[in-house]
């Protein structure tokens, strides 16, 4: 009767070993359902609403900017900071709501604001004075770039430096200065002379330019009449030392002494350069200040996603 | 007269080699079962796997493409960490225009997966559980680790 006692032992090794069998196999079917359950999802990371969301912040953002172009002429970066702010709290409310953290912020630094002073005289040249008469005036201050200077001389020039009209370069709030004087030249025989000067004192001077009409563009460094460059070292870059300043006034002096046009485009990051709208009508000289570069950090978090970007819009021109 | 041909002995000897046979077969049967069908389980949850970490690199690939020079771009996706009980690991591979080669530790089952994107992929890894996609700015590649 022994051995009878003996009888289950084969089955009950079999048995574990089948229920090892069994367990390992509902492992492997339980990791069969869920490759079943992973391969039917979608895009669960959320990248598609974060770019949505992105779109969304750029269209509007460059709408924003438009108007702000078109209402103001100054604090343009303040409103623009001040609007994105609105644009931040009611979207980022909205997107906590669904669980993420939506941060929209202007770049100051990496925000361009564009001013624009030119006179419009088409057939019959005037002088470069504001809408009041003035002779002494500042078309912009503080500004971190010149863009565009270009002065067309028809006539009417002094006959001395001294009296002479000046495009004055200065430094805002500071001591160094730039300045150029166009004026017919004393001299019998000579006509007309360009006489640089800065702080430190002569900083070169180009004689006997021709008759007029010429042309003095400061961003290419030359002057120009029919035939050609008759000025082609006297404004080169080293010559034209207010380039240097960090933040700068251009301004007019003896403005009565010119006949012609002019073009002036500055630009400021981060800040509005400064216009007198007093000093502008609505024909001639004109200002126009715009945003020309809005720089937006949107930040994007969610559980599963960070997302933190630049949005750079150019209010007006077309991004796709 | 009518047990002469039968003996206990004889009825155990049978009894036991038959339950021996049976077993055996059933054992030698099941766990080749088992295994072979964890192989095709594993293999086929590493291809999903390796579908999702793609999609999750061009995701990624998508936002950096968006963005003005983005400073950070993370896309975070918990898998398990074992699949039919074995552990694996996903290679970043920028060979052959972007792979995804995902490898069982135990089992000798890999998997590779296509990756299409316009930002270069940098030569990375992880193991399973939470994978990361992320953006090296330094680097201007797409990355993965575990998060």
């Amino acid at each position: 009767m022994a051995d009878l006692n003996d009888r289950g032992q084969i089955i009950l090794i079999a048995g574990v070993v089948l229920a090892v069998t069994f367990l390992a196999l509902a492992v492997v079917v339980n990791s069969a359902i869920f490759t079943g359950n992973l391969a039917t999802r979608g895009e669960t990371t959320g990248a598609s609403d974060a770019l949505t969301y992105r779109h969304e912040v750029a269209d509007g953002s460059e709408a924003l900017a438009v108007e702000i172009n078109e209402q103001n002429t100054s604090g343009l970066v303040d409103n623009a900071e001040d609007s994105l702010g609105n644009v931040s709290a009611q979207g980022g409310t909205q997107n906590a709501r669904r669980g993420r953290v939506v941060t929209v912020d202007i770049n100051r630094p990496g925000t361009v604001v564009e001013a624009r002073a030119q006179n419009n005289a088409t057939s019959d040249p005037t002088n470069f004075t504001n809408a009041s008469g003035e002779t002494d005036w500042d078309l912009v201050t503080e500004a971190n770039r010149t863009v565009e200077g270009e002065f067309q001389v028809e006539g009417g020039l002094a006959t001395s430096e001294g009296d002479a009209l000046h495009i004055f370069i200065n430094e805002s709030g500071g001591s160094q200065f730039w300045r150029l004087a166009v004026y017919e030249s004393p001299v019998s025989g000579v006509t007309n002379n360009i006489t640089v000067r800065d702080d430190t004192g002569l900083v070169s001077t180009c004689e006997d330019l021709g008759g007029t009409p010429f042309t003095i563009n400061l961003t290419a460094g030359v002057v120009t009449n029919n035939p050609g460059t008759v000025c082609d070292s006297e404004l080169d870059d080293n010559k034209r030392t207010y380039t240097a300043y960090n933040s700068k006034n251009v301004s007019f002096g003896n403005a009565d002494r010119i006949n012609g046009t002019y073009n002036v485009t500055v630009e400021a990051n981060g800040s509005t350069p400064g216009v007198d709208e007093n000093d502008f009508d609505g024909s001639s000289p004109t200002v126009t200040v715009r945003i020309d570069v809005l720089d937006i950090e949107y930040v994007y978090e969610s559980q599963r996603l960070q997302y933190e970007t630049d949005i750079t819009i150019r209010p007006g021109e077309d991004d796709d | 007269m009518t047990d002469r041909a039968i003996s206990v002995t004889l009825g155990y000897t049978l009894t036991l080699a038959v339950t021996g046979l049976l077993t055996a077969g059933l054992l030698i049967a099941g766990t080749g079962f088992v295994d072979d069908t964890r192989e095709d389980v594993v293999r086929q949850e590493l291809e999903v796997i390796g579908q999702h970490v793609a999609g999750n690199v061009e995701a990624a690939d998508r936002l950096v493409e968006a963005g003005d020079d983005p400073s950070t771009v993370t896309v975070n996706e918990t898998f398990p960490s074992r699949v039919a009980g074995t552990t694996y690991g996903i290679e970043l591979d920028p060979g052959n225009g972007g792979q995804l080669h995902l490898n069982a530790t135990d089992l000798d089952v890999s998997v590779t997966v296509e990756v299409e994107t316009t930002t270069a992929v940098g030569d990375s890894s992880a193991n399973g559980g939470e994978v990361a996609v992320v953006y090296d700015e330094s680097a201007d590649e797409l990355v993965i680790r575990n998060a």
